[in-house]
């Protein structure tokens, strides 16, 4: 049942903004906003990290989430026939025990697909030579709506070369709308390369220095970090994947999730945070595969830190074809996180749309998911006055947002996670008290489709 | 334009342009701000507080075991510690590893030889106490609880400008 008081058009827009601008949020609370954190997930020590996904066929949603009990953190999974209400018993996903490194920004991320319940997922590999360690990038799938799952595999292709294990992590994954699957994900293997070349004009012997190369950073070179997007492709909804990764792009900000959506033509687009220079840190925008193009910058923040933002872009494109994203910035004037779309035949993004932004925003995230009508919802971290507590904005199909309310009770919550099932929506994210984690599930009612 | 449209502009302007802080000053992590009280665990366990420092010039740095930046600061910053621990200065190490990730801090400490106090913030209160955009921050806080310099990002702490800064704030207890 859809329940509120929706607004439609430009008078909302200007009666929300006028608002907004008296009391810094937008305050309309059009949206039903209920906790419905499965009673299963108090059985664990600890959980956090959830992902979720909507099956394209029945609906069904599925979800994800890493559990700690004795030291031992796992990867499970449940699905929901009634929109978030009641879940099944939750499954294990990872075959081999502790094979699971819980990571918000690098977290697991689950995708359906007709007949298809897909889970990528990093752990953590011994490599006493690496100064950062190492991840695998994990993957395995279900074809019985998650009752059972595949024993896993690594997905990255560079494992028997002379380096140590190497960085695998802060992966987008999707659906690719046939029978396609693609993960990509932020690559240590070429910063190897460098590092050696580093190293051989020092006179250390290539192989000697590939055993440790870390060693070898140029760490007055700011761009010494920098990682490169790799993807692994599956034609068959991951019963085989490509021999080879492919790469994608380099010169990425190397703690910043890759964000990656299908679109209706069956492509994949993606979005991530880009190096440019002197430091500057934009989200940038492509479809994945287009390596002759150049990415289009979501927007000229012009944000230059140096240092981690640990924040990646939010991505969807909903049937229309429309991209929504969702970053935050540091740039002087424009800090906080700010919504942005481009249409299906745009070759820009649209203006951008303060989502929550201020003068003292700290860093924040944020997922989006594009609405039947043209619309997007958000769910964020911060509000605008920079207070830790999670909060929806509905955007509407002018571009403009409409609502903004808060979730109530939901101090310290991060790294939001949203699916749109039917006409409603679930919410998931991780909080953290004294160290220890748990994730927490709200339903949205009234959520405008 | 339409009435619409105008009404959008103008609260566009009011509500954003003016940043909703119409006869108050809203706290920014900025100089001349108070710095906020924050009270966190050190890797032995025990609580550490920023009041309970108040009369010291504190700097305080704000970092992760996975932050390359951070690393390459954390040389300068013990540097600090050794040149100024004597005179005022509390070199304070705020590490906001997530989770249970305290053995792996300890460790990280150990291994680059960092002797100054390290906190750990796994809930990030201390970061959103301070508004930070990413790691590493670091806050020149005053004996008198206001906070005298941000840097965002990284930073050379032993830069002839950091430790005239440090010394002009310590001259001031």
């Amino acid at each position: 049942m859809r329940t509120g008081t929706r607004r439609s058009g430009l008078g909302a827009t200007a009666l929300a903004l006028l608002a907004g601008a008296a009391g810094c949020d937008a305050p309309t609370a059009s949206l039903e906003i209920s906790e419905v954190t499965p009673s299963m997930l108090a059985g664990f020590a600890q959980t956090a990290d959830p992902s979720l996904a909507v099956d394209p066929v029945d609906g069904t949603l599925l979800m994800s989430w890493v559990a700690e009990s004795e030291g031992e953190w796992d990867l499970y999974a449940a699905r929901s026939s009634d929109g978030g209400m009641t879940f099944s018993p939750p499954v294990r996903v990872n075959d081999a025990p502790g094979d699971v490194h819980p990571h918000a920004e690098g977290s697991p991320r689950l995708v359906a697909a007709p007949g298809v319940a897909a889970l990528f997922w990093n752990n953590q590999v011994a490599a006493p030579t690496r100064v950062w360690g190492a991840t695998d990038l994990r993957f395995a799938r279900s074809t019985d709506g998650g009752a059972t799952w595949t024993p896993a595999l690594t997905l990255q292709d560079d494992t028997t070369g002379v380096f140590p294990p190497g960085e695998n992590t802060f992966h987008g994954a999707t659906w690719g709308g046939d029978s396609t699957l693609v993960v990509a994900w932020l690559d240590g293997r070429e910063r190897d390369e460098r590092h050696v070349a580093l190293a051989e004009v020092a006179g250390v012997p290539r192989d000697s220095a590939a055993l440790a190369p870390d060693q070898f950073a140029d760490l007055d070179d700011p761009r010494d970090g920098d990682a490169t997007i790799f993807a692994a492709v599956s034609h068959d909804l991951g019963d085989t994947w490509e021999h080879t990764n492919r790469r994608v792009q380099g010169g990425v900000c190397p703690c910043c999730r890759v964000g990656l959506a299908g679109t209706p033509s069956g492509d994949v687009v993606a979005t991530w945070r880009q190096h440019f220079d002197t430091n500057i840190r934009d989200p940038a925008f492509r479809s994945l595969f287009a390596t002759d193009e150049e990415p289009v910058r979501v927007h000229a923040d012009n944000w230059s830190f140096p240092g981690c933002p640990h924040a990646g872009p939010a991505l969807d494109v909903d049937a229309e074809g429309t991209a929504h994203v969702v970053w935050y910035t540091g740039a002087d004037g424009r800090m906080g996180l700010h919504y942005a779309r481009k249409k299906v035949d745009a070759s820009a993004f649209e203006a951008p749309v303060p989502i929550a932004a201020g003068e003292a925003m700290p860093v924040s995230f944020a997922a989006v998911e594009g609405l039947r009508g043209g619309g997007a919802l958000v769910a964020h971290n911060v509000d605008s006055t920079g207070r830790r507590t999670m909060m929806v904005t509905r955007v509407d199909a002018s571009g403009a947002v409409v609502s903004t309310q808060e979730v109530t009770g939901s101090l310290g919550g991060t790294h939001p996670q949203l699916a749109l099932t039917g006409e409603d929506a679930v919410l998931a994210w991780t909080e953290s008290d004294g160290g220890l984690q748990s994730v927490r599930v709200f339903r949205i009612s009234g959520v405008d489709r | 334009m339409s009435i619409v449209r105008r009404a959008v502009a103008l609260a566009l302007v009011v509500g954003l342009g003016l940043g909703c802080t119409a006869g108050e000053e809203v706290w920014r992590p900025l100089p001349g701000f108070a710095a906020p009280d924050f009270a966190a665990p050190d890797l032995s366990g025990s609580m550490a507080s920023l009041s309970e420092l108040h009369g010291r010039v504190v700097l305080l740095n704000v970092w992760a075991t996975w932050c390359v930046p951070c690393l390459r600061e954390m040389p300068g910053l013990q540097d600090l510690h050794e040149a100024y621990e004597g005179r005022g200065l509390e070199v304070l190490g705020v590490s906001v590893d997530r989770g249970s990730a305290r053995d792996r801090i300890v460790s990280f400490v150990g291994e680059h030889g960092i002797r100054y106090r390290v906190l750990h913030d796994p809930d990030e209160d201390v970061a959103m106490a301070f508004r930070t955009i990413g790691v590493p921050e670091t806050f020149l806080i005053g004996g008198d609880g206001t906070i005298v310099h941000r840097w965002i990002g990284e930073f050379d702490p032993m830069s002839p400008e950091v430790r005239a800064l440090i010394e002009s704030t310590l001259s001031d207890l």
